[in-house]
């Protein structure tokens, strides 16, 4: 079964890459530039198993988003994918059930990385 | 009438002492007894029948027969049965006295007989003369003598005044007859007239000190003896002997005068005067002496000098110095030091000049000795001196270099900093040019004479040289020196190059948390490029591979045979430039990460953290270390692990802590992959201290000289090619164990002995 992957991410190069590796590695990638996007897909009835979600995004924050796509979609699993250096979990993120396991800091040098955690997320 | 029996008598007269003679009324001798024999030197036979008068002398010879002639007519007595003292001649010539008794011995008329009996007187005769002539003689000396003498009699009258006596009295012999002495003594009325104890208790008496009122009424100094005059035992009377002591009064005054200005000499001196006697015991102490003892000059004389005025630990050298001087073993000009026990028990310090004393024989009879308390000027030197070694230490001890010199430059004074820092020492320095010993501070010539010209200190801050290719700082200072009226100067030179090097450490490490705080705000920004850079290489590569079922499709629907692609871009080099795309980005990455360190705040994420299991995970860290992996395989160092069994938790940022160690051991498996050894070894060591952990990480690899080792924790210092470190990895270390752990790091290291690095951190985390 394809593993569905939804890229949140402003920075349109940074989303195109981990799209078209992905896709290389035989998964089915849908790429936005913003957490209102996302949830439209989402309230639109697009289903995915996996959000690679980037945290600074203009408009709602990637945490927020989370949260409000959790909330339309429980079965999404999140990979949070950032470049701020000094982020950490809040216990809100936690208490959704996401692990320190689920936070890659940019930049992601081997993608490989990425989509074994994403196939592990979306077989577990 | 008793008759005599005719033998008796004649035994009589033959045995009598007194001669007998026996003659007729013609005065012819008709009888001589032995006696006079012997008396006048005549046989009988020589004189019988021949006038008498033949055994005297003349006048007695012509009178005699007038004499006895006048007897007969007129019966007129002058010696018949009388007796008198007459001249004898004896038949030699010489003549004698003699007593002679004439009687009448009976006859007829025709023929009256006479006996003489002649006593010889000349014995008496004799005495007599050798009385007067002592009489003579004492009167003599009595006249002539200078003494007064006076008699007295039981009532203390005078019977006798000789003309001394008279001459001192101012009497005449005559008018001092039946004086009483006491008009004559002046004595005090509570003694008892020592003349009339004389006469009264028979008892000698002697006073210096008498005063006789002489006639005039003046008063005469005299000494006098009185001794009594005894009669059958008893005394009746005594002698006054007297002498006019007026000029040794006047002579003993003078003495009195000389001796009391010679001991005021003695008390006016600032020295101490003592004389000992030969037995160690003073004689004579002058003021100074007692006042510097505290005892009254009484308390002093007579005492024993050592055993009373000399500390008791000290004793025996002193004293073997007055044993000398009394064996005459000693020059007095030798000059000696010792302590003085002082009453209140204080110990003073006096400098002695001794000499022997001695009498008119020239034998030593004692010592005398002047002392001058030099305690004062003892304790004077003494506080120069400790003043001076103390001011030495003081100089000694500062870690600059402190020169002296005078006006022409010359070394005066070289403390330790100078001898450290030229290998010379000041007995070398001294007396030379500064200029030459320390050729880099030739420019401060002209300073020093400036600053001795204007008075003012001079500064030259960061004066650089260069020392065994090193670039050393250092700040030199002249100040100028009046002491005494002697004029220089003092060098300062103090090395401050670690101090500029931790300035400049600072600066960096402020710098770095400024970039720090920067990168904080722009990592965001920059790690969304570097993504982008990243993942396009990555995809790029990946795309260009056969391998990809995708790429094949698409090259197929093309016509182009990927292989060939693959070749073209291998050949034209473009795939070592896509490598190098990846590599600088990543390294770029890597930057920003060290960067971010600067940024992080202490105590934010700390937690209590076994020391022990950080180093475990960094070593399985390190043998997973991409870059390491690259060098060499870090699985092949030999790690050996010397944990303190007990070492408790330190709270700290494990983190952070594990990065730390991870830059310190990939530091030393990097230095020890560069030089190619056989063996890899290191070891890690914890320890427990007081109030901190102390790791040590200790490797065999090359080791630092002392100019790595002094930058070893600065920002951007590496010894690695360009390229290959950022140069931040062990001032990152730095900056997390001092500035977020208030720990402390250091590295020992020798080059070929390998390098020892040592983190101790405080158990109860930066708070603490």
């Amino acid at each position: 079964m394809t593993i569905g992957v939804l890229v949140v991410d402003d920075e349109p190069l940074v989303a195109e890459n981990l799209q078209a590796f992905l896709e290389d590695d035989g998964m089915l990638v849908q790429a936005v530039g913003s957490a209102e996007h996302a949830i439209a897909l989402i309230q639109q009835g697009s289903r995915f198993d996996v959000c690679i979600m980037d945290l600074r995004l203009p408009g709602m924050d990637g945490s927020t988003a989370i949260q409000a796509l959790r909330r339309l979609f429980p079965g999404l699993r999140f990979i949070i994918h950032t470049g701020s250096a000094s982020f950490t979990l809040p216990s809100e993120l936690r208490a959704l059930g996401i692990a320190d396991t689920c936070l890659l800091k940019k930049p992601v040098g081997d993608m490989d990385v990425l989509a074994n955690m994403v196939r592990s997320l979306a077989n577990g | 009438m008793v008759s005599l029996d005719s033998e008796l008598l004649r035994a009589m007269v033959d045995n009598a002492a007194d001669g007998i003679i026996a003659i007729d009324h013609h005065g012819a001798v008709q009888m001589m007894n032995p006696a006079a024999e012997r008396l006048f030197g005549y046989r009988t036979e020589e004189v019988l029948g021949h006038n008498v008068s033949m055994l005297m002398p003349e006048p007695y010879r012509g009178e005699h027969d007038g004499y006895l002639r006048r007897y007969l007519e007129t019966g007129q007595r002058r010696i018949i049965g009388i007796g008198r003292e007459v001249e004898g001649q004896r038949k030699d010539g010489t003549t004698f006295p003699m007593y002679l008794s004439v009687a009448e011995a009976g006859g007829d008329d025709n023929r009256r007989l006479f006996t003489g009996i002649v006593h010889d007187l000349s014995a008496r005769r004799e005495a007599e003369n050798r009385i007067a002539q002592l009489q003579r003689q004492a009167e003599t000396i009595l006249t002539g003598i200078g003494e007064g003498i006076l008699q007295l009699d039981a009532d203390a009258r005078i019977t006798f005044a000789n003309p001394a006596a008279a001459r001192m009295l101012g009497w005449t012999q005559r008018d001092l007859i039946e004086l009483s002495i006491h008009g004559i003594w002046h004595h005090d009325p509570d003694v008892i007239c020592p003349p009339l104890r004389a006469i009264t208790q028979g008892e000698s008496y002697q006073a210096d000190d008498a005063l006789f009122r002489r006639r005039d009424g003046h008063l005469l100094p005299v000494g006098f003896v009185t001794t009594p005059i005894f009669d059958s035992g008893r005394p009746v009377g005594a002698v006054i002997s007297f002498q006019d002591i007026t000029e040794r009064k006047r002579g003993e005054q003078a003495l009195r005068r000389e001796r009391d200005k010679a001991k005021s000499y003695l008390d006016i001196v600032g020295t101490i005067m003592v004389a000992l006697d030969t037995d160690q015991k003073v004689t004579l102490i002058n003021r100074k002496g007692c006042e510097i003892l505290g005892y009254d000059a009484e308390e002093i004389i007579g005492k024993n000098w050592f055993e009373h005025f000399i500390p008791e630990g000290i004793r025996d050298e002193p004293a073997g110095v007055f044993a000398k001087l009394m064996a005459g073993e000693l020059a007095p000009s030798e000059y000696y030091e010792n302590t003085v026990l002082c009453r209140d028990g204080r110990e003073r310090l006096i400098a002695w000049h001794n000499a022997p004393l001695r009498n008119d024989a020239g034998k030593v009879i004692g010592t005398l000795s002047s002392g001058d308390d030099i305690t004062e000027r003892w304790q004077a030197t003494q506080e120069v001196q400790r003043m001076r070694t103390y001011l030495k230490n003081i100089i000694d001890s500062m870690p600059s270099v402190l020169i002296g010199v005078d006006t022409e430059g010359r070394v005066t004074e070289w403390n330790h900093g100078a001898e450290q820092a030229t290998g010379m020492s000041p007995a070398e320095a001294v007396g030379r040019s500064f200029e030459k010993l320390m050729p880099e501070l030739r420019a401060q010539a002209k300073k020093v004479r400036r600053a001795l010209r204007s008075h003012r200190t001079v500064r030259t801050e960061r004066l650089v040289s260069e020392v065994d290719g090193e670039t050393r700082y250092s700040d030199v200072v002249v100040y100028p020196l009046v002491t005494n009226g002697a004029m220089g100067a003092v060098i300062r030179v103090d090395d401050i190059t670690n101090r500029v090097r931790i300035e400049q450490m600072m600066v960096q490490t402020e710098k770095m948390m400024s970039v720090g705080g920067l990168a904080a705000g722009m990592a965001h920004e920059i790690n969304n490029p570097l993504s982008a850079v990243l993942q396009s290489g990555q995809n790029i590569h990946r795309r260009l591979s056969q391998d990809l079922a995708a790429n094949q499709q698409v090259a197929a629907e093309l016509g182009l045979d990927l292989g060939t692609v693959h070749d073209y871009l291998d050949m034209r080099g473009i795939l070592h430039f896509l490598e190098g795309i990846r590599e600088s980005a990543s390294r770029a990455s890597h930057i920003v990460t060290d960067m971010l360190s600067f940024s992080r705040r202490s105590g934010t994420d700390f937690v209590p953290a076994d020391l022990d299991g950080l180093l475990d995970a960094v070593v399985r860290l390190a043998g997973s270390d991409y870059d390491l992996k690259k060098k060499y395989d870090f699985r092949q160092v030999a790690i050996t692990r010397d944990y303190e069994p007990e070492l408790p938790k330190v709270l700290c940022d494990p983190t952070e802590i594990e990065q730390v160690f991870l830059n310190v051991i990939k530091n030393a498996a990097q230095a020890m992959a560069s030089t190619g050894q056989s063996t890899y070894r290191l070891t890690l060591r914890t320890r427990r201290q007081r109030h901190s952990a102390r790791v040590e990480i200790e490797d065999n690899g090359p080791g630092m000289d002392q100019k790595t080792r002094a930058r070893v924790f600065e920002p951007f210092f590496t010894t690695k090619p360009v390229g290959t470190g950022t140069g931040l990895g062990l001032s990152v270390s730095y900056f997390i164990v001092t500035e977020q752990h208030h720990g402390s790091i250091s590295v020992r290291s020798r080059p070929g002995r390998g390098s020892c690095f040592t983190i101790t951190l405080p158990i109860k985390g930066a708070a603490s």
